[in-house]
């Protein structure tokens, strides 16, 4: 079984060490838990064995007040609960605010202000500022943001349900599917790249390439099952890409911009891909997100998951159609933005822990935050000129990339 | 809790195969288990024990015959997971634990034919939970995440789990592999507890032959995917019966204390005139 105790499992299980170091507060608790028992009742804690009944008849009868609480870390709701969500959204709030003032113009926090707040006139400021925020950066920075939770969450839920750390859109092939989508959306004449379509074509390429990846691999529970998806994925990952680029390529006027999509730049400015993707990566990260547990429950493996009373089919292909909707209306836009997918996830998961219920939110969160700032490198390394977001997640994600591999590799 | 003896699972002309095989992995197991019993299914190796409780449970569908439970007139295999599971649990081989979660956590995982996917847990999930935790002794960990756990505790939580899902019927896949003696009795007087206390259905698939004979109330005896014998230890585990089916010399005497039967390998040879396997009562 790869997944339980064999190749895959040992560096999975040692991804979250800063997260294992944060429990060992834990028996701290424990016992102090225990030094308010009196001395027959903690020498039934020590052997509990010895009469489970009446073990239980005992610790029912430790006041309300020093009972271990059940389903809550030890380490303090702060800590464990709020702490992350907190820091997350600041930094997602700083991000948000450097992605819309930094720029090839510099918006100083006052006039930005007044500016979002549409009194720009009594500043004295000029309309071209107003401008520059309403209808080409902040447009930018919110649909980068959607962009970024898309990836973030449905790279965590692919990693969830094929229980596979190194499982993302990207290298599942999901991404390139829904850019092959978009590219026969935009060779069809009559449809402008701004339509509504786009993203449900985008949604069909990546559902065609995920039924094709999972048919392919068969994942079961054998030791082989997460090599073959991951080279199924690649697999039709390079075809869709490829197949993609070759439609580009027919409709010359729209080469150019159509590359730098495809290489991860944006494909539309102004608010029509806010817009267009919103819904659908609402929605998907909506439901994610209420399938934590189910996910937790994935986590110990399919045949224990039915066994425990998980209709597994169901929940898998609701996970997979979800997290795919959500990739394939990020990418529909977004262009190919590969590695935060796959980075973000296990970045939250070495924070935080693998508790999908709090993971999800969490990654989602990074994963704007991380977007963000990339794409802010993206348009500031080589100003005036601006590159494409994938090939700044590209740079930095590739050696984090090589990180967790090695740590795999170490744990094996 | 169930008091009186009563059929909790019923097992008729069961037969199995897996895809790619050619020959059947069970043939017509005929088997009643009882409420509060601990039945033990032993046999040599690829005898298709884990096969019978996966058969038993419903994750593997039969070629013919069924697996079923007297209230419930459909047969296992095609219940919805949500209903199998709240009529019987199944505890795996251990192999591991995923990392990040709590004992607590994980046992709550067995209530979700419950509280359903999306709802929040009930205080009712939430008294499940302490109970389970409660019944094997590892209420103080509850916050313990489980990556951290030794194999006998690990063990435990999976025994939690499957009792919070609030089934009968309890299966249990080589419950004591990888666990020392202390453990493996520990772990086996739970059972029995169970079943005697709650009137818990409790099969077990076990290898140690005195551990069955110790425990079980009835050891059902597997060979070649056929039910050669099924009765109690006593008059199951006798050298005639276990020597050919183990192709091994064995020796049965009383235990000197107790009155159970003690089964000792003899000779280092598997045995060249282990003699024909005992046919089983019913043929056909």
């Amino acid at each position: 079984m790869v997944f339980g105790a064999g190749a895959l499992h040992p560096g999975w299980s040692s991804l979250p060490r800063v997260f294992l170091a944060g429990h060992q507060a834990k028996p701290v608790k424990v016992r102090r838990c225990r030094a308010t028992v009196s001395r027959t009742q903690a020498s039934q804690v020590a052997r509990p064995h010895r009469d489970p009944s009446a073990f239980a008849r005992k610790v029912r009868s430790i006041p309300i007040a020093t009972h271990p609480r059940i389903s809550l870390p030890a380490r303090g709701i702060f800590f464990s609960r709020a702490l992350p969500f907190g820091l997350c959204l600041l930094l997602l709030g700083a991000a948000l605010v450097a992605s819309v003032a930094i720029g090839a113009v510099s918006i100083p926090p006052g006039q930005l202000w007044s500016i979002l707040r549409r009194t720009p006139d009594t500043a004295g400021i000029p309309p071209s500022l107003t401008s520059i925020v309403w209808d080409l950066r902040l447009p930018r920075s919110i649909f980068v943001m959607l962009l970024g939770m898309a990836l973030a969450s449905s790279g965590a839920a692919f990693q969830g349900i094929f229980r596979n750390p190194l499982a993302d859109p990207y290298l599942l092939g999901i991404g390139s599917g829904a850019s092959l989508g978009v590219a026969i959306a935009i060779t069809i004449p009559g449809f402008a790249p701004a339509s509504p379509v786009i993203p449900v074509f985008a949604f069909l390429g990546a559902l065609w390439i995920v039924l094709m990846v999972y048919g392919w691999a068969r994942p079961g529970s054998d030791s082989a099952s997460s090599t073959r998806l991951i080279l199924a994925g690649v697999a039709a990952g390079a075809f869709a890409q490829s197949l993609a680029a070759f439609l580009f390529y027919r409709t010359v006027e729209q080469t150019q911009r159509a590359i730098g999509w495809l290489m991860g730049g944006l494909l539309l400015g102004g608010w029509e891909p806010v817009r267009l993707s919103l819904p659908y990566i609402l929605i998907g990260i909506l439901i994610m997100f209420a399938m934590g547990r189910v996910l937790n429950l994935l986590q110990f493996g399919e045949e224990q998951a039915e066994q425990t009373g998980l209709n597994v089919p169901r929940a898998r292909w609701i996970l997979i159609i979800t997290a795919s909707m959500t990739t394939a209306a990020g990418v529909a836009f977004g262009g190919v933005i590969g590695f935060v997918g796959l980075a973000v996830p296990h970045l939250a998961r070495l924070l935080w822990g693998s508790d999908y219920r709090r993971l999800l939110p969490l990654a989602t969160l990074l994963g704007a935050s991380v977007l963000l700032l990339a794409d802010l490198l993206a348009r500031t390394l080589i100003a005036p000129q601006q590159l494409p977001v994938g090939i700044v997640t590209a740079l930095l994600g590739a050696p984090f990339f090589f990180y967790l591999l090695r740590r795999n590799g170490a744990a094996r | 809790m169930k008091t009186h003896v009563n059929v909790a699972l019923v097992l008729k002309n069961l037969t199995a195969r897996y895809p790619a095989a050619v020959e059947n992995a069970l043939e017509r197991i005929t088997l009643d288990v009882n409420s509060g019993e601990l039945l033990a299914i032993a046999g040599p190796n690829g005898c298709g024990k884990t096969t019978l409780l996966r058969a038993a449970s419903g994750v593997l569908a039969p070629l013919s015959g069924s697996a079923g439970s007297p209230g419930q007139p459909k047969p296992m295999h095609t219940l919805s997971p949500e209903n199998r599971a709240r009529l019987l649990a199944v505890v795996p081989q251990m192999v591991g634990l995923p990392s990040g979660f709590t004992v607590a956590e994980a046992v709550m995982l067995g209530r979700i034919s419950f509280h359903g996917w999306f709802s929040p847990e009930t205080a009712a999930d939430r008294e499940a939970v302490r109970a389970a935790l409660a019944a094997v002794g590892l209420e103080s960990l509850s916050g313990q995440s489980i990556e951290t756990l030794s194999g006998g505790t690990a063990q435990r939580v999976l025994i939690a789990r499957a009792l919070a899902q609030g089934a009968s019927i309890l299966l249990m896949d080589e419950p004591t592999a990888h666990l020392d003696i202390r453990y493996q009795i520990e772990t086996l007087t739970l059972l029995r507890r169970f079943a005697r206390e709650h009137g818990h259905a409790v099969v077990a698939a076990l290898h140690d032959l005195n551990l069955v004979a110790r425990f079980a109330d009835r050891v059902a005896l597997l060979s070649g995917g056929r039910l050669v014998r099924c009765g109690s230890p006593k008059t199951v585990l006798t050298a005639e019966i276990l020597t050919p089916l183990f192709q091994h010399p064995m020796r049965v005497i009383p235990h000197p204390l107790h009155k159970y039967p003690l089964v000792l390998p003899d000779g280092e040879e598997p045995a060249k005139s282990a003699g024909k396997l005992p046919q089983p009562r019913k043929k056909r």
